[in-house]
């Protein structure tokens, strides 16, 4: 922020708070001594996070969701970077027509798609609810796999692969000596967009949810609308907290800011 | 001696351009320890010839032969050629020395054979210093000098070098041409060089091929090319500006520095033809001036004067020595 104009802090610090501003409260009835949502809250208490913790359904679902969210995104980039690669190496004009095709799934209403989903596969098919979701999630998060880690494979020197093989590198050596090493930044934004994607995804897991295959963005809805008490604020927060730590991680690993916005911080800076 | 790097007859068509030629029966030989220019336009096919050579293209017919074997079935990866890539493609991921040994691992190099050779390629391009650093961390003209050792790294058959001063400022070009040189001359190689850059050729190829539209149109020495252009096109893309259609000498060419101009009272130089003209035109050109003059019987022509002396509308007379004259009859189009 230093350096810049003092109109454009200020715009940001409102954004910021607008932002912000509704998710604090949250984080202030999480940490009530009291029974109910109150705000401001009824003495501090770590009462509800440790009960939001020590809550079965909440646990399950969250072992769906991070079982969900991890296996997705590992689909989803198994079929997404061919894809990408495929598309790289193509004419413009294959690229243009199929590369749309890869965004539809962002485009579908996922009420649209779930519905169509849960008729064919669950109906129909008599899949079960985990691998329902799964498909689904698949599908959701394959525009992600396959724009980003494109991405970043556009970005490269088409002549990197030629030069490895002039060096004496069989076709198989390349790709996991350059290539996949070189898509790096574009497969670790990926997954890290696809797996919070995943995570917090309601529509798909709402339609496509089965006996205790319920993942927890759809257990807390459950909740909220049976019970009046803090338990899902708590949780709220620790997911909160969770999503700080994903993103501080990824900026640890890969630098968030290079992962997501060098392409628009140069198209800005230029 | 065996040429280390053979084409014969070499044809390829434009993928989706069928009958559009971009090599046309491209017959060519590469002396070894030499270096042999590919020197052409854009859009000639030089740099098709180099994608054969490495393998990266496969022709649409002819024969490629490394050392004397036929190679054009062979991947790049079983040729054993060192390519410096005009945008260099150095592994962003890997460090300069890591480049370095990217092709030695793959030969199998380990330990302190590996490191010896990765600190002797780099030593011989000056860059011993600077192994630890990425690509992004370093100058236009380190990239090149680390692609530069990372090619020849692997002692390969032929070294192919794709416009590798095209991204260097002019100035770094020119100096860069002296290392290229030395590092040749120092390993040995033999090497391949494409460019555009007629100056660049004369620098540092032993010979020259000359190319246009996907064929060879003069294969000689610099000495010979440029003293003797086969013609009219070859003249012109190599700088001369002087066509001139002589009686009983057909069209020659002629270099301004070697035109003379005639006082009023100057005797008649032996072996010479007297154009009369008018001075059009007077450029500065640095170590001296550019007089054009148009002349009554051949059109324009450019005379290299050391001083300014000739202002426009004088009527001068040229003296053209026929011993200068090239011949561009009677030769290949």
């Amino acid at each position: 922020m230093s350096g810049r104009h003092p109109l454009l802090t200020g715009i940001a610090l409102v954004a910021l708070a607008f932002l912000l501003g509704p998710i604090l409260p949250v984080i202030g009835i999480a940490l009530t001594a009291g029974d109910t949502i109150e705000f401001p809250p009824r003495g501090l208490s770590p009462r509800w996070f440790a009960e939001a913790v020590a809550h079965e359904p909440f646990l399950a679902a969250l072992r769906t969701s991070v079982l969900l969210a991890a296996a997705g995104t590992a689909l989803a980039l198994l079929l997404g970077l061919p894809v990408a690669l495929a598309l790289t190496r193509s004419g413009a004009r294959l690229r243009a027509g199929v590369g749309t095709l890869f965004t539809l799934p962002v485009i579908v209403p996922e009420l649209v798609l779930g519905y169509a989903l849960f008729q064919t596969l669950m109906v129909d098919l008599r899949v079960d609810a985990f691998g329902a979701l799964l498909a689904g999630h698949t599908v959701l998060l394959l525009p992600y796999a396959v724009r980003v880690t494109g991405a970043a494979l556009a970005r490269a020197d088409p002549s990197l692969e030629e030069a490895a093989r002039g060096l004496g590198a069989t076709g198989w050596t390349t790709f996991t000596r350059v290539t996949l090493p070189v898509a790096r930044p574009g497969i670790v934004a990926a997954a890290v967009l696809s797996v919070v994607t995943s995570f917090n995804n309601v529509p798909l897991s709402l339609l496509l949810n089965g006996p205790g295959t319920t993942t927890l963005p759809v257990e807390m809805l459950h909740h909220v609308e049976f019970a009046f008490d803090p338990l899902v604020a708590a949780a709220c927060t620790l997911l909160l907290a969770l999503a700080v730590a994903v993103t501080l991680v990824t900026e640890r690993l890969a630098g968030f800011t290079h992962v997501f916005g060098r392409q628009e911080a140069t198209r800005w800076n230029r | 001696m065996e040429p280390v790097v053979r084409l014969e007859r070499v044809r390829h068509e434009f993928p989706g351009v069928p009958g559009v030629l971009a090599l046309d029966d491209v017959d060519l030989a590469a002396p070894p320890g030499r270096i042999t220019a590919l020197l052409g336009p854009s859009g000639c096919g030089k740099t098709t010839i180099l994608r054969v050579i490495a393998g990266y293209l496969r022709p649409g017919g002819g024969r490629v032969l490394l050392n004397g074997r036929d190679a054009t079935a062979l991947p790049p990866e079983r040729r054993d050629i060192g390519m410096v890539f005009q945008s260099y493609a150095l592994f962003p991921h890997l460090t300069a020395a890591a480049n370095v040994a990217f092709g030695l691992r793959m030969r199998r190099l380990r330990g302190e054979h590996l490191r010896r050779r990765v600190r002797e390629s780099l030593d011989l391009v000056g860059l011993a210093d600077l192994a630890a650093r990425r690509p992004h961390e370093l100058s236009g003209g380190q990239r090149q000098r680390v692609a530069l050792a990372r090619a020849v790294a692997i002692r390969p058959a032929v070294l192919l070098l794709d416009e590798p001063l095209s991204n260097l400022d002019a100035r770094l070009a020119v100096q860069m041409r002296g290392e290229l040189r030395r590092v040749q001359r120092e390993t040995g190689l033999t090497a391949v060089l494409v460019t555009h850059d007629q100056e660049e050729a004369l620098e540092l190829a032993d010979e020259i091929a000359i190319l246009d539209k996907g064929r060879v149109m003069q294969h000689g020495t610099p000495e010979e090319v440029f003293r003797a252009p086969a013609s009219r096109w070859i003249a012109d893309f190599l700088g001369y500006q002087n066509f001139l259609d002589l009686p009983g000498k057909g069209l020659v060419t002629v270099r301004p520095e070697h035109i003379g101009v005639l006082r009023p009272g100057d005797r008649l130089p032996p072996d010479a033809v007297v154009l009369a003209g008018t001075v059009s035109d007077l450029r500065f050109r640095g170590t001296g001036y550019a007089v054009t003059v148009e002349t009554d019987e051949s059109g324009p022509v450019v005379v290299l004067r050391a001083d300014a002396g000739l202002a426009p509308g004088t009527a001068i007379r040229l003296s053209v020595p026929l011993a200068r004259a090239v011949g561009l009859d009677g030769r290949a189009p």
